[in-house]
């Protein structure tokens, strides 16, 4: 079986560092990418830009998506997953520093599968990442893949 | 508003003057005909009231004269006798006259009253409008200030873990000891921020008043803070059926707060005791929760209810000195008070009305 992808999509390098460690901890042994804002994200989903002629058939089982990104924020992001047949039913995940009430209703509006808001203290953050990736690797059962 | 409309405005209570005598002259002639030259100024008094009313003291004294030269001269027209014949009825003309001034004047000064409220209610609204606005920004900031805050810590936590983790082997005693204090330290800033958002959210949110079982609500609170240290011995004595009017969310903080500064000031006594009920000051019902701790020094009271204002060391007993500042801005929310009672080791008291 091929190796599964999870796409990170964070513009913050320290986060991605700590989320990376916190996946590897716990022996999650994906192919992680990462995408430091939205649009270089759509680019790597869809095979664009710095990513054409990427093989498209392989996509993520897995987005961790930041809210605030410089240029396409998650939302926007989120927007244009859910609105591709190739990427709609990908498991996202928001994990974001920002939890006000609107960002919330407006992810799972827009389709988020869970939203996850950073904590300040990093055991609890890596328990967070660990437990998502956990849950959407191992326990959860995926889509049939488009197409297929 | 343009020149010409201003004229028209100025022009208009005039008028009105007018208008509103010749239908009190037309009123008098015909359907009160009957009356004969009694009751000569029956429909003018009211006139000129209206008048005055609509346009002031100079609109009312207008009317005035008017009544009165229409009375000497325009009626006596149409009808076959005089109106003023003798000097009773002249007498009548100047208390007429006297009467319509007076009244003119306090319509104008009702008016005048009447223009100012309007305009202090104006300003009122607009300093009430930039006051939201302001504390909106102010919130919204800090609300956002407060997220921001979060990222870092989570590095410098995050990467020194690593570097014990990691790095475990290079590292001597006193190395790791400093990164447990790094650590230790984002911790509490980790704290004071989730305390601040607090701060912060107990102002924006919407109050929703029903009835709070605060018996209950204390019952529960106790039984949690028994849980996070079974070994103490405390004993919570709670008033039954004390119920009160206000914001289920925002009290149940309330309660949480001072249950959990007496659960940690009395962290030192054998035999804890936390207390809370209900008494009566100057007929008011006074609510209070009594612990015998480390208690307070009356001379710093005051300053107890302020943000960041912490009475003890941070070594003594740990906190971020944001809780009974929450806890005030709660009470005062429901327009109640706040105050403190105690004396250093004998235990502290808080009242608080709601």
């Amino acid at each position: 079986m091929a190796e599964k992808i999870i796409l990170l999509v964070e513009d913050n390098p320290d986060d991605e560092a700590l989320t990376v460690r916190a996946l590897k901890k716990h022996h999650i042994t994906s192919k992680i990418v990462v995408a430091r804002d939205g649009a270089e994200a759509l680019d790597y989903l869809f095979g664009a830009g710095a990513h054409a002629g990427r093989d498209t058939s392989r996509m993520p089982v897995l987005i961790f998506l930041d809210l605030q990104l410089p240029g396409i924020n998650g939302i926007e992001v989120l927007k244009r997953i859910r609105g591709n047949h190739r990427t709609k039913f990908i498991p996202v995940v928001i994990l974001t520093g920002s939890a006000e009430d609107r960002h919330v209703a407006e992810s799972y509006r827009v389709g988020v599968n869970s939203f996850i808001q950073k904590p300040a203290e990093f055991k609890a953050f890596a328990e967070a990442v660990w437990q998502i990736g956990h849950y959407w690797l191992m326990i959860n059962r995926p889509a049939p893949a488009a197409g297929s | 508003m343009d020149p010409k409309n201003a004229l028209r405005y100025a022009w208009q209570p005039y008028v009105v003057a007018i208008a509103l005598i010749a239908a009190a002259a037309a009123l008098r002639l015909w359907p009160l005909q009957a009356l004969g030259v009694r009751l000569a100024w029956l429909t003018f008094y009211p006139a000129v009231v209206a008048a005055a009313l609509y346009g002031g003291f100079s609109a009312g004294l207008l009317g005035t004269f008017l009544s009165c030269l229409t009375l000497l001269y325009l009626l006596p027209a149409f009808v076959d006798q005089p109106f003023i014949r003798d000097s009773v009825d002249w007498l009548g003309l100047a208390v007429f006259f006297i009467t319509c001034t007076m009244i003119s004047s306090v319509a104008e000064a009702m008016r005048r009253a009447q223009a100012r409220a309007k305009q202090a209610k104006e300003q009122l609204k607009t300093a009430n409008r930039k006051l939201e606005a302001a504390n909106k920004e102010l919130e919204a900031f800090s609300y956002s200030v407060s997220h921001d805050l979060r990222a870092p810590l989570r590095s410098i936590d995050g990467f020194s873990q690593a570097l014990l983790e990691d790095y475990s082997e290079k590292l001597d005693v006193e190395g790791k000891d400093h990164l447990q204090r790094v650590r230790a330290a984002t911790r509490r800033m980790a704290q004071l921020i989730d305390d601040m958002l607090n701060l912060s959210r107990v102002t924006r949110s919407e109050m929703q008043r029903e009835k709070v079982d605060l018996s209950t609500l204390a019952q529960t609170i106790a039984a949690e803070l028994k849980k996070t240290q079974p070994e103490r011995h405390v004993t919570f004595v709670i008033a039954p059926g004390l119920v009160a009017e206000g914001d289920a969310r925002l009290l149940r903080a309330v309660l949480e707060n001072l249950f959990s500064n007496a659960y940690k000031f009395t962290r030192k006594q054998p035999q804890a005791k936390i207390e809370f009920g209900l008494t009566r000051q100057d007929g008011q019902p006074v609510y209070f929760v009594r612990d015998n701790g480390a208690g307070l020094d009356m001379a710093y009271a005051d300053k107890l209810f302020g943000v960041f204002q912490r009475l003890h060391g941070i070594a003594e007993f740990e906190g971020t000195g944001i809780g009974l500042a929450t806890v005030q801005r709660i009470i005062h929310r429901h327009g109640g008070r706040i105050w403190a009672e105690g004396a250093v080791e004998k235990g502290a008291t808080i009242y608080f009305t709601l």
